[in-house]
Protein backbone atom coordinates (compact mmCIF):
# COMPACT_ATOMS: atom_id res chain seq x y z
CA UNK A 1 0.00 0.00 0.00
CA UNK A 2 1.11 3.41 -0.97
CA UNK A 3 0.88 6.90 0.58
CA UNK A 4 -1.17 9.28 -2.44
CA UNK A 5 0.17 13.17 -1.51
CA UNK A 6 -1.46 16.31 -2.06
CA UNK A 7 1.56 19.20 -2.36
CA UNK A 8 -0.04 23.09 -2.27
CA UNK A 9 2.69 25.67 -3.03
CA UNK A 10 2.25 28.73 -5.42
CA UNK A 11 5.53 28.04 -6.35
CA UNK A 12 6.46 25.21 -8.97
CA UNK A 13 10.07 24.73 -8.43
CA UNK A 14 8.87 24.15 -4.71
CA UNK A 15 6.10 21.97 -5.65
CA UNK A 16 8.86 19.91 -7.54
CA UNK A 17 11.33 19.83 -4.76
CA UNK A 18 9.29 18.69 -2.45
CA UNK A 19 7.64 15.71 -5.22
CA UNK A 20 11.13 14.80 -6.30
CA UNK A 21 12.03 14.35 -1.98
CA UNK A 22 9.25 12.57 -1.46
CA UNK A 23 9.71 9.84 -4.58
CA UNK A 24 13.37 8.93 -3.04
CA UNK A 25 12.91 9.24 0.68
CA UNK A 26 12.42 5.41 0.59
CA UNK A 27 9.22 5.64 1.58
CA UNK A 28 6.08 4.17 -0.37
CA UNK A 29 4.74 7.18 -2.23
CA UNK A 30 1.79 6.24 -4.76
CA UNK A 31 0.67 9.78 -6.67
CA UNK A 32 1.62 12.78 -5.71
CA UNK A 33 -1.03 15.54 -6.88
CA UNK A 34 -0.32 19.17 -6.91
CA UNK A 35 -2.09 22.72 -6.27
CA UNK A 36 -0.84 25.78 -6.10
CA UNK A 37 -3.37 27.18 -3.96
CA UNK A 38 -5.77 26.47 -1.53
CA UNK A 39 -8.59 25.94 -4.15
CA UNK A 40 -7.14 24.18 -5.69
CA UNK A 41 -6.04 21.60 -2.95
CA UNK A 42 -9.77 21.78 -1.71
CA UNK A 43 -10.44 20.53 -5.74
CA UNK A 44 -7.89 17.57 -5.65
CA UNK A 45 -9.20 16.26 -1.80
CA UNK A 46 -12.94 16.16 -3.36
CA UNK A 47 -12.09 13.92 -6.29
CA UNK A 48 -8.92 11.68 -5.53
CA UNK A 49 -7.94 9.69 -2.38
CA UNK A 50 -5.59 11.37 -0.18
CA UNK A 51 -3.44 10.24 2.56
CA UNK A 52 -1.42 12.95 3.27
CA UNK A 53 -1.42 16.98 1.95
CA UNK A 54 1.57 18.93 2.83
CA UNK A 55 0.78 23.02 2.42
CA UNK A 56 2.60 26.00 2.35
CA UNK A 57 0.86 29.21 3.98
CA UNK A 58 1.61 31.86 1.98
CA UNK A 59 -0.73 31.57 -1.19
CA UNK A 60 -2.80 33.97 -3.15
CA UNK A 61 -6.64 32.93 -4.08
CA UNK A 62 -6.92 30.71 -0.83
CA UNK A 63 -4.16 30.75 2.13
CA UNK A 64 -2.45 27.18 3.99
CA UNK A 65 -4.67 28.29 7.02
CA UNK A 66 -7.93 28.75 5.11
CA UNK A 67 -7.60 25.33 3.62
CA UNK A 68 -6.88 23.43 6.39
CA UNK A 69 -9.47 25.27 8.14
CA UNK A 70 -12.10 24.08 5.22
CA UNK A 71 -10.15 20.64 5.65
CA UNK A 72 -11.16 20.15 9.75
CA UNK A 73 -14.55 21.56 9.23
CA UNK A 74 -15.41 18.73 6.45
CA UNK A 75 -16.05 15.17 7.92
CA UNK A 76 -14.42 13.74 5.35
CA UNK A 77 -11.18 14.70 5.58
CA UNK A 78 -11.40 16.52 9.18
CA UNK A 79 -8.99 13.55 10.00
CA UNK A 80 -6.80 13.84 7.37
CA UNK A 81 -3.04 14.38 8.53
CA UNK A 82 -1.14 17.29 7.56
CA UNK A 83 2.20 18.72 6.90
CA UNK A 84 2.90 22.32 7.12
CA UNK A 85 5.64 23.60 4.81
CA UNK A 86 6.44 27.13 5.23
CA UNK A 87 9.37 30.13 5.99
CA UNK A 88 6.58 30.55 8.73
CA UNK A 89 9.14 31.95 12.15
CA UNK A 90 6.69 33.09 14.64
CA UNK A 91 6.51 30.77 17.39
CA UNK A 92 2.88 31.92 17.71
CA UNK A 93 2.03 31.22 14.39
CA UNK A 94 3.57 27.56 15.07
CA UNK A 95 1.59 27.28 18.22
CA UNK A 96 -1.59 27.97 16.14
CA UNK A 97 -0.74 25.92 13.36
CA UNK A 98 -0.15 22.60 15.77
CA UNK A 99 -3.33 23.17 17.72
CA UNK A 100 -5.10 22.79 14.38
CA UNK A 101 -3.69 18.90 14.58
CA UNK A 102 -0.82 19.72 12.07
CA UNK A 103 2.63 19.20 11.84
CA UNK A 104 5.23 21.97 11.03
CA UNK A 105 8.70 22.34 9.13
CA UNK A 106 10.34 24.94 8.03
CA UNK A 107 11.85 25.77 4.59
CA UNK A 108 14.81 25.28 3.39
CA UNK A 109 14.45 21.73 4.93
CA UNK A 110 16.51 19.05 4.97
CA UNK A 111 15.36 15.73 3.19
CA UNK A 112 15.53 13.53 6.07
CA UNK A 113 13.43 16.19 7.97
CA UNK A 114 10.49 15.75 5.38
CA UNK A 115 10.70 12.12 5.55
CA UNK A 116 10.80 12.09 8.96
CA UNK A 117 7.85 14.53 9.59
CA UNK A 118 5.89 12.80 6.74
CA UNK A 119 6.42 9.27 8.24
CA UNK A 120 5.17 10.44 11.83
CA UNK A 121 2.30 11.64 10.89
CA UNK A 122 1.49 9.01 8.65
CA UNK A 123 2.38 6.36 10.77
CA UNK A 124 4.01 4.58 8.03
CA UNK A 125 7.84 4.26 7.71
CA UNK A 126 10.91 3.38 4.58
CA UNK A 127 10.32 0.07 3.56
CA UNK A 128 8.16 -1.43 6.22
CA UNK A 129 4.54 -0.64 5.21
CA UNK A 130 2.22 0.84 7.56
CA UNK A 131 2.90 1.07 11.46
CA UNK A 132 -0.31 1.02 12.86
CA UNK A 133 -0.80 3.36 16.18
CA UNK A 134 2.33 4.10 16.44
CA UNK A 135 2.18 8.09 16.92
CA UNK A 136 4.81 9.88 16.84
CA UNK A 137 7.49 11.13 20.45
CA UNK A 138 6.45 14.98 19.71
CA UNK A 139 9.77 15.37 21.40
CA UNK A 140 11.57 13.91 18.39
CA UNK A 141 13.17 16.60 15.66
CA UNK A 142 11.45 19.55 15.77
CA UNK B 1 20.02 45.04 21.01
CA UNK B 2 19.22 45.54 17.25
CA UNK B 3 21.28 42.48 15.82
CA UNK B 4 23.23 43.62 12.66
CA UNK B 5 21.26 43.95 10.15
CA UNK B 6 23.48 43.57 7.19
CA UNK B 7 25.28 40.66 8.50
CA UNK B 8 21.60 38.98 9.57
CA UNK B 9 20.43 39.82 5.60
CA UNK B 10 24.04 38.40 4.36
CA UNK B 11 24.06 35.00 6.37
CA UNK B 12 21.06 34.27 5.51
CA UNK B 13 21.01 34.67 2.23
CA UNK B 14 24.39 32.62 2.12
CA UNK B 15 23.01 30.05 3.62
CA UNK B 16 19.86 30.01 1.76
CA UNK B 17 21.69 29.98 -1.85
CA UNK B 18 23.83 26.93 -0.33
CA UNK B 19 21.36 24.69 1.26
CA UNK B 20 18.78 25.50 -1.78
CA UNK B 21 20.28 26.24 -4.85
CA UNK B 22 23.36 24.44 -4.03
CA UNK B 23 25.25 27.54 -4.99
CA UNK B 24 28.43 28.59 -3.18
CA UNK B 25 30.30 31.73 -2.36
CA UNK B 26 33.30 32.90 -3.83
CA UNK B 27 36.10 34.82 -3.68
CA UNK B 28 35.07 38.79 -4.83
CA UNK B 29 36.74 39.25 -8.42
CA UNK B 30 39.39 41.68 -9.16
CA UNK B 31 37.37 43.44 -11.37
CA UNK B 32 35.31 46.23 -11.17
CA UNK B 33 33.21 45.53 -13.87
CA UNK B 34 29.73 44.36 -12.38
CA UNK B 35 27.66 41.67 -14.97
CA UNK B 36 24.21 42.79 -16.06
CA UNK B 37 21.37 42.16 -14.15
CA UNK B 38 19.23 39.08 -14.77
CA UNK B 39 15.94 39.41 -13.34
CA UNK B 40 14.82 40.44 -9.40
CA UNK B 41 12.25 40.08 -7.64
CA UNK B 42 10.42 41.43 -4.56
CA UNK B 43 8.82 40.64 -1.62
CA UNK B 44 6.18 42.35 0.20
CA UNK B 45 5.59 41.51 4.04
CA UNK B 46 3.67 43.48 6.48
CA UNK B 47 3.68 43.56 10.31
CA UNK B 48 5.96 45.49 12.92
CA UNK B 49 7.87 46.37 10.53
CA UNK B 50 6.16 46.42 7.94
CA UNK B 51 8.42 46.54 4.30
CA UNK B 52 9.88 45.22 1.64
CA UNK B 53 12.64 42.43 0.64
CA UNK B 54 14.21 42.48 -2.56
CA UNK B 55 16.57 40.36 -4.93
CA UNK B 56 18.59 41.14 -7.83
CA UNK B 57 20.51 38.58 -9.66
CA UNK B 58 23.90 39.54 -11.98
CA UNK B 59 25.33 37.35 -14.39
CA UNK B 60 24.55 33.65 -15.00
CA UNK B 61 22.83 32.98 -11.32
CA UNK B 62 19.18 32.19 -12.49
CA UNK B 63 20.01 28.89 -14.93
CA UNK B 64 22.05 27.01 -12.44
CA UNK B 65 19.88 28.38 -9.35
CA UNK B 66 16.67 26.77 -10.72
CA UNK B 67 18.36 23.56 -12.49
CA UNK B 68 20.06 22.80 -8.84
CA UNK B 69 16.35 23.42 -6.64
CA UNK B 70 14.43 21.48 -9.71
CA UNK B 71 17.38 19.03 -9.97
CA UNK B 72 16.40 18.09 -13.86
CA UNK B 73 18.42 17.29 -16.51
CA UNK B 74 17.34 19.94 -19.00
CA UNK B 75 18.19 23.54 -18.92
CA UNK B 76 15.15 24.98 -16.48
CA UNK B 77 12.55 27.56 -18.94
CA UNK B 78 12.78 31.20 -18.25
CA UNK B 79 9.36 30.78 -16.18
CA UNK B 80 11.24 28.63 -14.06
CA UNK B 81 14.27 30.33 -13.58
CA UNK B 82 11.84 33.30 -12.42
CA UNK B 83 10.56 30.94 -9.87
CA UNK B 84 13.49 29.90 -9.10
CA UNK B 85 14.35 33.45 -7.81
CA UNK B 86 10.99 33.98 -6.53
CA UNK B 87 11.37 30.94 -4.25
CA UNK B 88 14.78 31.86 -2.92
CA UNK B 89 13.38 35.60 -1.90
CA UNK B 90 10.60 33.92 -0.19
CA UNK B 91 12.45 31.77 1.99
CA UNK B 92 15.07 34.43 2.67
CA UNK B 93 12.45 36.42 3.78
CA UNK B 94 10.60 34.45 5.74
CA UNK B 95 13.94 33.31 7.42
CA UNK B 96 15.48 37.14 8.35
CA UNK B 97 12.62 38.69 9.35
CA UNK B 98 13.14 36.42 12.41
CA UNK B 99 16.61 36.77 12.97
CA UNK B 100 16.75 40.53 13.49
CA UNK B 101 13.11 40.92 15.25
CA UNK B 102 12.75 38.04 16.79
CA UNK B 103 10.37 35.22 16.60
CA UNK B 104 7.79 36.42 18.89
CA UNK B 105 6.86 38.83 15.70
CA UNK B 106 4.24 37.79 13.40
CA UNK B 107 4.70 38.87 9.70
CA UNK B 108 2.45 37.80 6.66
CA UNK B 109 4.24 37.63 3.67
CA UNK B 110 3.04 38.52 0.32
CA UNK B 111 3.40 36.16 -2.97
CA UNK B 112 6.90 37.17 -4.40
CA UNK B 113 6.61 39.40 -7.70
CA UNK B 114 9.24 40.02 -10.60
CA UNK B 115 10.26 43.46 -10.48
CA UNK B 116 11.86 45.49 -13.56
CA UNK B 117 15.29 46.53 -13.50
CA UNK B 118 14.64 49.93 -13.10
CA UNK B 119 12.25 49.17 -10.24
CA UNK B 120 15.19 46.68 -8.46
CA UNK B 121 17.75 49.76 -9.04
CA UNK B 122 15.58 52.04 -7.37
CA UNK B 123 15.53 49.96 -4.36
CA UNK B 124 19.21 48.88 -4.72
CA UNK B 125 19.87 52.59 -4.33
CA UNK B 126 17.34 53.92 -1.85
CA UNK B 127 18.64 54.64 2.30
CA UNK B 128 17.68 50.71 3.68
CA UNK B 129 17.49 49.20 7.03
CA UNK B 130 19.70 46.31 5.52
CA UNK B 131 21.89 45.41 2.14
CA UNK B 132 23.93 42.49 1.46
CA UNK B 133 25.84 41.30 -1.83
CA UNK B 134 26.57 37.77 -2.04
CA UNK B 135 29.05 36.88 -4.81
CA UNK B 136 28.99 33.61 -5.94
CA UNK B 137 30.75 31.58 -8.95
CA UNK B 138 28.03 32.08 -11.74
CA UNK B 139 27.29 36.37 -10.71
CA UNK B 140 26.55 38.54 -7.69
CA UNK B 141 23.09 38.29 -5.87
CA UNK B 142 22.35 41.76 -4.40
CA UNK B 143 19.66 42.04 -1.49
CA UNK B 144 18.07 45.08 -0.29
CA UNK B 145 15.67 44.85 3.07
CA UNK B 146 13.45 48.15 3.42
CA UNK B 147 11.38 48.87 6.44
CA UNK B 148 8.55 51.32 6.81
CA UNK B 149 8.57 53.87 9.18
Amino acid sequence: MSLNVLVVDDSSVMRSIITKTLRISGLPIGDVYQASNGLEGLDVLKNNWIDVALIDINMPEMNGIEMIDAIRRDEETASLPILVVSTESSETQIEALRRKGVEFIHKPFAPEILREAVSRITGVSNDEGFECGTLPDSSDSF
Amino acid sequence: MMKDSNAELYQTAATVFEEVGFMFLAAEKDSNEEPPMEAAVSVDFSGTPSGTLVIAAYGKILPTLAANMLGEDEPPSAEQQQDALKEAANIVCGNVLPRIYGKANVFRLQAPKVINKEEASEYLDRDSFAKATLCLEEGLVKLVLCTGE
